[in-house]
């Protein structure tokens, strides 16, 4: 995947599929410890011990259960490249926690990308789970879900083409702003 | 579109849309399939879907659905893209966002599929 963003939404199909219902997706830059840390926790039907442990084997998953592992093998070798590391704790009916940790600085890390981009697919998409993401940058952070997104624009719904392209520019510019800050 | 900052800016949104929201007459008139798995999104189907959205947004086109079309099987065809119109569903392959752009125009809009683009057809 060129950006990390592209992984960001592949892992979230997964949790969709997954029959999660809520997403928490957290993304934490820290100059000091010079990592980029992305959190993906969802409350699916998680994955038994044997899938589990093939997660990060984009041979064995893709065979075995066609839906799991495929995007999770990318996401791991994309961080390992960087010098960093993905863990992933699961078990059956307790969701599924997927945790990449990158070497900020390291030059094979892909750009994050279009993150606004990502969210608002997985609106459009998926306009009835509840999404929340959260983006820290030092000590410095910004936050959306779209359970309180969908508050606010009703009763137009949140896969209506306006709200979503509103929602994308209400992200694009607050990230942004924490970008410069 | 102006810039978007606040939600209260999020909120005005809101309320010019809702006065030029067309009524809708009842059902969604098309549902796009759009399919976001991994081989899908590394081809760049997000990008697809983005420039669908935006096009639909100029046009106030809101009798629409997009759901996720999972893979086909048809990875070499990636991104694919399925419109369901009028009770036919035509599937285009290979989409690039400028395809998108035309597609949404001429065949989720105004019911006019483009040939050159299709790989599959079926009636319900």
């Amino acid at each position: 995947m060129k950006e990390l963003s592209l992984n960001i939404l592949d892992i979230v199909e997964n949790s969709v599929n997954a029959s999660a219902k809520n997403i928490d997706i957290v993304i934490e830059e820290s100059a000091r410890e010079d990592t980029l840390v992305i959190k993906i926790n969802d409350d699916g039907r998680g994955m038994d011990e044997s899938v589990l442990k093939s997660v990060r084997d984009p041979f064995m998953t893709t065979k075995s259960s066609k839906k799991v592992g495929l995007g999770v093998s990318l996401l791991n070798a994309s961080a390992q490249m960087c010098d960093g590391r993905l863990d992933v704790a699961s078990s059956p009916g307790k969701g599924t926690n997927i945790c990449a940790v990158f070497k900020n600085s390291h030059l094979d890390r892909p750009p994050l990308g279009d993150i606004s981009g990502t969210l608002v697919a997985v609106m459009a998409m998926h306009p009835g789970i509840n999404i929340s993401y959260c983006h820290k940058i030092n000590d410095k952070i910004f936050a959306v879900n779209t359970s309180s997104l969908r508050e606010l624009m009703s009763p137009l719904p949140l896969n209506n083409p306006a709200v979503l392209k509103g929602i994308e520019e209400y992200i694009k510019s607050n990230l942004e702003n924490l970008k410069e800050g | 579109m102006e810039k978007i900052k606040s939600l209260e800016d999020l909120k005005n949104l809101r309320d010019k849309a809702k006065e030029t929201l067309r009524t809708r007459s009842g059902d969604v008139k098309v549902t796009i399939f759009a399919s976001m798995g991994t081989v899908g999104i590394a081809a760049g189907a997000r990008e697809v879907l983005k420039m669908i959205i935006s096009e639909l947004e100029k046009r106030n086109f809101s009798d629409v659905e997009i759901i996720e079309g999972g893979s086909l099987g048809l990875d070499v065809e990636e991104p694919v893209l399925t419109i369901e119109r009028a009770g036919t569903k035509i599937t285009y392959g290979k989409v690039t966002p400028e395809m998108a752009k035309q597609i949404v125009i001429q065949h989720v809009i105004n019911g006019q599929p483009i040939g050159e683009y299709v790989i599959a057809r079926s009636k319900k």
